[in-house]
C-alpha cells in the first residue's frame, strides 16, 4: 500500500494505518531522538511525543514532502524543545552551552581521543550540532536538514562547515590522528 | 585529498558512536505509550480537517450572547419601555481576542527584528535584544500552539518567525559575525519582516 494512502488513513483514526506508519519509521525516529539527547529515557520520550504529535496533526500534513520528512521535522523541533527544557532545569547546576562543563562528566584525567570528540560535539552551539549530527553521523543530506529545519541546505552546509572547524579547534592536539 | 577532506572523513568515522541508540528499539513499550493518545476512527476530531478548533464554542456562546440580548432589547422596545442600553461593552469574541493578541505580538516582532537588523554585524548582540528575543520566542511557541495558529498561512508565519528568534537567541553563546550575517541573509530570504506586516491582523474595532 502506498504511504500517501496510509497517512489518509491514519488520519482518519485509523489504528492499523497508524501502526504501520509507526512500524515503518520509528527505528529512524528513535535512532536521531537517540543521537540528539545522548540518554536513552530522553529519547524514549522524544519519540513518544513525535509520533503522539505527527499523528494529532497529520490533517495539517499537505504531502509537499515525505512523510518521513516531514515527520523527522517534528522529531527535531521535539528534540530540540525538549533538551532545551531539560537544560533550564539543570542550568543552574551545569552550563549546558558551554564546552568544558559538559565535557568535564566525560572526559577523564588522560582523555582518549574518543571521549574528547564527543565532548567537543556535546559542546557545540545546538544549532550546528543538530545540523553536525543529522548530516556526519545520521547521513541526512543537506536538502533534508533544510526540510528538517526550516533553513536553506547552504545554511545547513554552512553550519556543518563551522561545526567541523570547531571541532578540529577542539582536537588540535590529536591532529595526527587524521592527517596521517 | 586535503586536509579538510581528511578531517571530514575521519570525522564522520570517528562520530560513528556518538551518542549511538544502545540495544534494541523498544518499539512495543513506546507503541503502548502512544496508541491510547492518538485520535481513533469515530472520535470527534479523527478526520482530516474536521477538527473543532477549541474557540469555537467559545465564539459561539458569545454570538448566542449577542442574539439574546438583541431579542430582549427588541422585545422591550415594542412594549415602550426604555431602551436597554448596555452597561459596558460585550467582551470580544475568542477569535477577536487571539487576533488582537497576533497583532500585538507581530508587532513587537518586527520591532525586535528590526532592531537586530540596525545592530551592528561585527558586534556582539545587545545582550538586552537578547532577552527580547527569548522572550518573544517563549511567546510565539505559546501562539503556535493557540487558536491563534489554526490558519495554515499564519502557522507557517509563526514557525519562520519562531526559527528566526531561536536563530537570534543563539546568536548570544558564540555569535560571531558570519552567525549574524546567516540570520540576516535567513530573514531576508523567507522575507518575515514583510509578512509580519502583511499579516498582522486589523485592530478589533473599539480598542
Amino acid at each position: 500500500m502506498l504511504e500517501r494512502d496510509l497517512v489518509v488513513r491514519a488520519a482518519a483514526g485509523e489504528a492499523e494505518a497508524q501502526r504501520a506508519l509507526y512500524d515503518a519509521h520509528v527505528d529512524r525516529v528513535y535512532r536521531l531522538a537517540c543521537r540528539l539527547a545522548g540518554d536513552a529515557d530522553l529519547a524514549r520520550d522524544f519519540t513518544q511525543d513525535a509520533f503522539i504529535r505527527a499523528f494529532g496533526k497529520l490533517g495539517e500534513f499537505r504531502g509537499d514532502s515525505a512523510f518521513g520528512t516531514w515527520l523527522h521535522t517534528i522529531t527535531v523541533s521535539v528534540a530540540l524543545n525538549g533538551l532545551r527544557k531539560v537544560r533550564r532545569i539543570h542550568g543552574r547546576e551545569v552550563g549546558m552551552e558551554s564546552a568544558e562543563s559538559l565535557g568535564g562528566t566525560t572526559r577523564r584525567a588522560d582523555p582518549d581521543l574518543r571521549d574528547r570528540l564527543h565532548a567537543a560535539i556535546d559542546g557545540l552551539p545546538p544549532g550546528y550540532r543538530t545540523v553536525f549530527v543529522m548530516h556526519d553521523v545520521e547521513g541526512f543530506t543537506h536538502e533534508e536538514i533544510g526540510q528538517a529545519l526550516g533553513i536553506q541546505p547552504g545554511t545547513s552546509k554552512a553550519q556543518l562547515f563551522r561545526a567541523r572547524a570547531r571541532l578540529r579547534e577542539e582536537l588540535a592536539d590529536f591532529a595526527g590522528a587524521w592527517s596521517a | 585529498m586535503n586536509d579538510d577532506d581528511k578531517f571530514a572523513d575521519w570525522l564522520r568515522e570517528a562520530a560513528v558512536d556518538y551518542n549511538t541508540p544502545g540495544g534494541e528499539v523498544p518499539r512495543e513499550a513506546m507503541w503502548q505509550a502512544i496508541a491510547p493518545r492518538l485520535p481513533q476512527a469515530g472520535d470527534r476530531g479523527a478526520s482530516v480537517g474536521g477538527r473543532v478548533p477549541r474557540w469555537i464554542p467559545w465564539l459561539a456562546a458569545a454570538t448566542l450572547l449577542v442574539a439574546v440580548s438583541y431579542q430582549v432589547g427588541v422585545r422591550q422596545g415594542e412594549r415602550g419601555a426604555e431602551p436597554v442600553v448596555a452597561s459596558r461593552p460585550a467582551a470580544p469574541a475568542a477569535g477577536a481576542v487571539y487576533d488582537e493578541a497576533t497583532r500585538a505580538h507581530f508587532e513587537r516582532a518586527d520591532a525586535l527584528l528590526t532592531s537586530v537588523r540596525a545592530a551592528s554585524p561585527d558586534a556582539l548582540l545587545d545582550p538586552a535584544l537578547h532577552r527580547w528575543a527569548r522572550d518573544m520566542l517563549a511567546d510565539t511557541r505559546l501562539l503556535l500552539d493557540s487558536p491563534a495558529a489554526a490558519a495554515a498561512d499564519r502557522r507557517r508565519l509563526f514557525e519562520d518567525l519562531e526559527l528566526a528568534l531561536a536563530q537570534i537567541v543563539q546568536l548570544s553563546a558564540a555569535g560571531t559575525p558570519d552567525d549574524r550575517r546567516l540570520v540576516e541573509r535567513s530573514l531576508r530570504r523567507g522575507e518575515v519582516l514583510t509578512r509580519l506586516r502583511n499579516a498582522a491582523p486589523a485592530p478589533v474595532s473599539g480598542t
